[in-house]
């Protein structure tokens, strides 16, 4: 995959995708977005996607794929349009920032009384596991478990959170032997963390452009003129 | 037997309110006979009130009071006051007590410098006086404009039941008839003082038009000469006069001023150079309390210059013959004793606000305009102290409601809101706009002119300071100075000697992008006023609320956006160890006004001199003032400043440094600083870091709003 096929067709989606979900522009932005699928590149998102066995369905997808950018956005646009999911993108990633931020706070405090490793990988699965078909089984025993609906993901995210963060280790306990149950989900978020801890950079989430006015364009025309102050 | 009529006519006697008559009897306890006149003039002139005193006593004994003091005894005793003899002013015989303390003493002055007046006071309100007899009505006792000593001496003889005496009758204030008549005796005296004021102040005006001598102190190198005497024995004072001795002061203190360029400079020179206003000869010994000299430091070769009778100096125009007095100026009114051009220039430096010094260079601090406490009704802007690096919320303060709200160091503060505003901030897509306005700036020719602006800038200011320390009159500190200046000019020559350098090939996109993708991690690195600048630009203010152990910030967006920054306060050390013991703190008391500043760390080894500074403060015991006159024979050489420049950034103590260069530590740290010696990295202990946490309001409140639907 030396042509990047996989990343330039993310890259090149991504913008429609984020109009499409309704996720604001300063949430998970594009230049971030671009910058992390680029340090990606197609060998490890094909790699993380092999343990779900998602790794031959794209990569038969990115042989189809046509170099032409008009084209490709209108496979997008027509994808964006029709797929079901789309709807849940935006709770979920909500939710998921949501418990992050809830769950982060108590740990800097010192005060999470679970696993943080448990915790993440949970999380992460509950937020990926209702965009793929192989994510059903899992999510309907983790809903059973926290006596919820599986259709409602992001409910579900915010559910195990609360119980994370008021530290109800029954709840999280069989959550998580709900997920060790499933050895697939298990390696893809093993192969997800190798992939986080060797990535280089840490892409924001968020990211506030604000209009640019001369007075902007100004002072920073003036700091690169200037340069920064050696002696300090 | 007693019958029911005698019964309730006794009950109703005992009762009843006293009659006016009864509360107007005389002799009661004992008669004050309180002589004042209001100058010295009339108790020579004044004969005839003078001897009425004596016929008070005369009424006093005839009132019924009891003494063996005798008529014809009192007027030849007032007599020989008048005549200026040096006999006792106070009679007091039995029931009588005659006190001519007062003669020649204004009514306007309160009780403090009326001797007669206090001592009537204090034996009134210790129960003594039945009585007071005086000449006329209260005028005698107060002429108080304010009315307050009046009243107050009223309610002082109505609460001890006290009657004053006049040859016109007998009044007592605690009837309220007698209360009326005596009060307007005390308004009326208000008002004739108030008339003469107004009288005065015209008759001064006219002589202050006439650019006449109007009692307000003479200048420095003035006298004002007398035109002749008044039969009061009163000086008439004529125009001012030059006093040469006293004009060559003022030339050479003013010359000083414009040579140092700063009143603190100037003020150390003199003192160092011993240059004082010499005292007045005996034959203008009258002079000591007409001259504004009256009011300088006083030591025993004359009067001390200090920075602030110079700026008095430098600012007074009569030093060039004009007359200011009120509303009046007159140009040329008396001969002027400084070179107009030597006045205008100290008058410049000395009124000059343009900040001086280490002042000159201060950058305003990061977020500076954008904090407000919202722990008020309404958010109150912080107060930045620039120079301790602290905030401050001062409205209660202000206010005189309490103390201030809000006093924290600025890295608790701006640290965690930098950190969280660049977090969230990303410039990038604007490179290619900003590249344009570069490449625009750069096709007007002035992208690296900038730079070499700024700093041909820094240059001439360094060169401008270094000159004003030019003609201390010391060869070497002299030589010195004159090296400093050398290398700032050459360094200055070959800035401007510079090629321009053609840039445009620098400035490409990556460069740009490169710069605002990095902004984060060079932000402290560029001066503050473009930092804020930025801020300002980018934020519409942040609203703190606080408590004593965190603060919440709350940083809005001009974009619209918000975010939550809930600070920790780092909370200080006051464990019950550290706090200052009774017996240090009497050893402190002990030897802190007196001893060495090595006697003191040996025997409070525990505490740093910072912290006993402090706590000498707060115990309000001082060090006793030593003079300290610049060692101008110790002047640091070029060997000396490289040695200390290389021990000092090795890391070596300062103790250990002085010991080895043969210096104080003062002057070692003081020197370090002056050249500039950095320290290693790491030497010296971190500072304590604020911990935090963040919250992006707009992204929770839109989780929240639709939390609902899913």
């Amino acid at each position: 995959m030396s042509e990047q096929r996989i990343t330039k067709w993310l890259e090149n989606g991504y913008p429609m995708f984020k109009e499409h979900s309704g996720l604001p522009a300063y949430l998970l932005p594009e230049r971030s977005f671009s910058s992390f699928v680029d340090q990606l590149g197609d060998n490890r998102i094909l790699e993380i996607s092999r343990p779900l066995n998602l790794d031959i369905e794209i990569s038969s997808h990115a042989e189809k794929l046509t170099e032409a950018d008009e084209l490709q956005n209108k496979v997008w646009h027509e994808a964006c349009l029709h797929w079901p999911l789309l709807v849940i993108v935006e709770p979920v990633i909500y939710s998921l920032l949501d418990a992050c931020d809830r769950i982060v706070s108590q740990f800097d405090r010192g005060k999470l009384e679970v696993d943080p490793v448990i915790v993440c990988r949970n999380l992460m699965i509950l937020a990926f596991a209702p965009f793929v078909p192989q994510g059903r089984p899992i999510l309907e025993e983790i809903a059973a478990v926290l006596d919820s609906n599986h259709t409602y993901p992001a409910e579900l995210i915010t559910q195990f959170a609360d119980a994370a963060v008021r530290g109800d280790f029954v709840a999280v306990t069989r959550v998580n032997d709900c997920i060790s149950n499933h050895q697939q989900w298990i390696a893809w978020f093993g192969e997800l963390q190798k992939q986080a801890i060797s990535f280089p950079h840490n892409p924001r989430l968020i990211a506030i452009t604000p209009p640019l006015s001369d007075g902007i364009a100004d002072v920073l025309a003036t700091m690169i003129k200037e340069g920064p102050n050696d002696r300090s | 037997m007693i019958d029911l009529d005698e019964l309730i006519r006794s009950i109703k006697v005992s009762r009843s309110i006293p009659s006016e008559e009864d509360l107007r009897s005389l002799p009661y306890k004992k008669a004050f006979i309180y002589g004042r006149v209001s100058s010295q003039g009339q108790v020579r002139e004044s004969h005839e009130s003078i001897m009425e005193i004596a016929r008070l006593l005369a009424i006093a004994m005839k009132d019924g009071y009891h003494t063996t003091l005798d008529t014809d005894e009192v007027e030849s005793w007032l007599q020989s006051i008048q005549n200026g003899a040096d006999v006792s002013r106070v009679l007091e015989e039995s029931d009588v007590i005659i006190d001519c303390r007062d003669l020649g003493l204004s009514g306007s002055l309160g009780e403090d410098k009326r001797p007669g007046l206090h001592d009537l006071w204090e034996r009134v309100a210790g129960g003594e006086i039945g009585a007071v007899y005086l000449t006329e009505g209260m005028s005698r006792l107060s002429r108080d404009r304010d009315r307050v000593l009046g009243y107050k001496l009223l309610k002082l003889l109505k609460e001890h039941k006290c009657r004053i005496r006049t040859p016109e009758g007998i009044y007592n204030p605690a009837i309220p008839r007698d209360w009326e008549n005596l009060a307007d005796d005390i308004e009326d005296s208000a008002d004739e003082m108030k008339k003469l004021g107004i009288r005065l102040g015209r008759r001064r005006a006219s002589k202050a038009a006439e650019g006449r001598h109007v009692g307000n102190p003479v200048s420095p190198g003035y006298i004002v000469t007398i035109e002749g005497q008044r039969r009061d024995g009163s000086y008439i004072l004529g125009k001012w006069e030059p006093y040469p001795p006293h004009q060559e002061t003022v030339i050479e203190v003013l010359t000083e001023l414009v040579r140092q360029g700063s009143l603190h400079k100037a003020a150390q020179a003199l003192n160092a150079k011993r240059v004082f206003f010499s005292f007045f000869p005996q034959t203008l010994k009258y002079m000591e309390t007409r001259s504004a000299l009256r009011q300088y430091l006083k030591d025993d070769m004359g009067y001390r210059i200090t920075p602030y009778t110079l700026k008095g100096l430098a600012t007074n125009p009569k030093l060039i013959g004009i007359w200011e007095w009120m509303d009046v100026l007159i140009e040329n009114n008396h001969p002027g004793i400084v070179p107009k051009d030597l006045f205008l220039q100290a008058y410049d430096i000395a009124t000059s606000k343009k900040p001086r010094g280490r002042a000159a260079y201060a950058e305003p601090m990061e977020w500076v305009g954008l904090l407000y406490c919202c722990n008020h009704d309404e958010p109150r802007q912080l107060s930045a102290n620039n120079k301790r690096k602290q905030w401050a919320c001062n409205y209660d303060y202000k206010m005189g409601r309490a103390s201030r709200c809000l006093y924290v160091n600025d890295h608790i503060l701006t640290t965690p809101l930098t950190s969280e505003f660049l977090s969230c901030l990303d410039l990038t897509p604007h490179a290619q706009a900003v590249m344009e306005k570069l490449r625009q700036e750069v096709n007007d020719h002035n992208f690296e002119e900038s730079r070499n602006r700024r700093q041909e800038a820094e240059l001439k200011s360094r060169i401008a300071n270094l000159e004003r320390y030019l003609g201390s009159g010391d060869a070497k500190r002299e030589e010195t100075y004159w090296r400093l200046i050398n290398e700032a000019r050459i360094e200055l020559d070959t800035l401007q000697r510079k090629p321009a350098s053609t840039t445009s090939a620098s400035v490409d996109v990556e460069r740009v992008a490169h710069f605002l993708e990095n902004l984060e991690g060079n932000w402290q690195r560029y001066p503050s006023r473009l930092r804020n600048r930025l801020l300002t630009l980018l934020v519409n203010r942040v609203d703190l609320r606080h408590d004593q152990n965190s603060i919440e910030a709350t940083i809005i967006w001009k974009a619209g956006f918000e975010q939550r920054v809930r600070i920790k306060r780092p909370t200080a050390h006051f464990t019950k160890e550290s706090q200052w013991q009774p017996e240090e703190d009497k050893l402190l008391a002990m030897l802190w006004p007196s001893s060495s500043r090595e006697t003191l760390a040996a025997a409070l080894p525990a505490r740093p001199w910072a912290a006993m500074n402090q706590r000498a403060s707060r115990l309000k015991i001082r060090r006793r003032w030593e003079k300290k006159t610049p060692d101008l024979a110790h002047l640091w050489t070029e060997e000396e400043e490289k040695r200390l420049k290389e021990l000092y950034t090795q890391g070596v103590s300062v103790k250990e440094i002085a010991r080895k260069l043969g210096r104080s530590e003062q002057a070692i740290k003081s020197r370090a600083s002056i050249i500039s010696a950095p320290r290693p990295k790491g030497f010296y202990p971190r500072k304590i870091e604020p911990t935090w946490e963040s919250e992006n309001i707009k992204v929770m409140q839109e989780s929240t709003s639709r939390s609902g639907r899913w």
